[in-house]
């Protein structure tokens, strides 16, 4: 068992998990607010350097982990693991932000996925990771994305 | 669990229920690295280093559909790290620096974060490439990776710019290893 304590809460637009928009250009501007505690702020020097952070957080919303999950495409069930689904063991979210500025212990971000009064676990400079987008691959979202797109297209 | 967590300020008493997170491992990641001393600081230096991450038979049936994906994000217990400051003089540095600006593995929650490129599937253990983590490492999530979301643009690195050419060649010392027994 390991025990956590939150140093931090988001303040969204999004009162609830479900207000947060699916595609990532919906959001792109939306600004929002990490409330760093007190006892944490410290930390918080030399970040506002940085363009973008590593976030960590708890879907603390979230229902009951499953092993399996339902992706918002018409692919039928996934393995948990294969996607970002809420309902996880654990049930830690993981986000990259645009960070804009910092001040008095609050941090201000953009396109962000978290609703109000998340709980921040982490916060970690983005550092970018020296992989080639050609040697990506993504299983079964890759084909349930090429389907949508194809019936957009219909 | 660190002192300071004791001396939280009220202004985050309204979160009572929020504050008590209890994570479970649903795994172990295995390793060639079984000490800290000489361990690569940054996934660039585990590029290439080959491992398995055993997944508890409870959580197996979570797998199906991992395999089409080439890269995943490992979120793991950095179990070895007991305590934190707030201000650390990181690796490649020479100058103190907050926490939250760096990666060092003693933090208010020693959550650690790897993207590895995953090599195959079996019997509920994965074999992958490019590991930066101990041997034996608590697993909490497995993640597939999406460049739309992992991978950003025009990004800035603060105090890093100079310093992220060197990560590669560079190697732990023994400064974040002297408490550990």
């Amino acid at each position: 068992m390991i025990q956590l304590e939150p140093i931090g809460v988001v303040r969204s637009p999004f009162a609830e998990p479900s207000d947060v928009p699916r595609f990532a250009a919906d959001r792109a501007n939306v600004k929002g607010t990490i409330e760093i505690f007190e006892t944490f702020r410290e930390g918080l020097e030399d970040l506002e350097g940085f363009s973008h952070i590593v976030l960590i957080w708890r879907f603390h919303k979230s229902e009951e982990a499953s092993l399996d999950a339902t992706p918002p495409y018409d692919v039928g069930t996934k393995g948990v693991f294969a996607t970002r689904s809420p309902r996880r063991p654990n049930a830690l979210g993981l986000s990259i932000v645009e960070l804009d500025t910092i001040e008095n212990g609050c941090v201000h971000i953009r396109n962000f996925d978290m609703a109000d009064g998340t709980p921040i676990l982490d916060i970690k400079p983005y550092i970018p990771e020296n992989i080639d987008p050609a040697s990506v691959s993504l299983g079964w979202l890759e084909e349930a994305r090429k389907a949508v797109l194809e019936s957009l297209t219909d | 669990m660190s002192e300071s967590f004791s001396d939280a300020s009220g202004s985050n008493s309204q979160y009572a229920t929020l504050m008590n997170i209890e994570l479970q491992s649903i795994g172990i990641i295995h390793t060639p690295f079984t000490e800290l001393k000489g361990m690569p600081i940054q996934p660039a230096g585990g590029a290439g280093v080959q491992g398995t991450v055993e997944i508890f038979s409870t959580y197996r049936e979570g797998l199906a559909d991992l395999g089409g994906f080439s890269h995943l994000i490992l979120l793991y217990h950095l179990h070895r790290s007991d305590g934190y400051r707030l201000r650390v003089v990181p690796f490649m540095d020479t100058v103190e620096r907050g926490l939250f600006a760096t990666r060092a593995p003693k933090r208010p929650n020693p959550i650690g974060l790897s993207v590895v490129k995953l090599v195959g599937v079996e019997d509920g253990t994965l074999q992958v490439e490019n590991l930066d983590v101990l041997d034996g490492t608590p697993l909490l999530d497995i993640k597939p990776f999406v460049p739309e979301f992992d991978a950003q643009e025009n990004v800035r690195t603060g105090w890093l710019e100079n310093a992220r050419k060197r990560v590669a060649e560079k190697r732990s010392d023994e400064r974040f290893s002297k408490e550990f027994s």
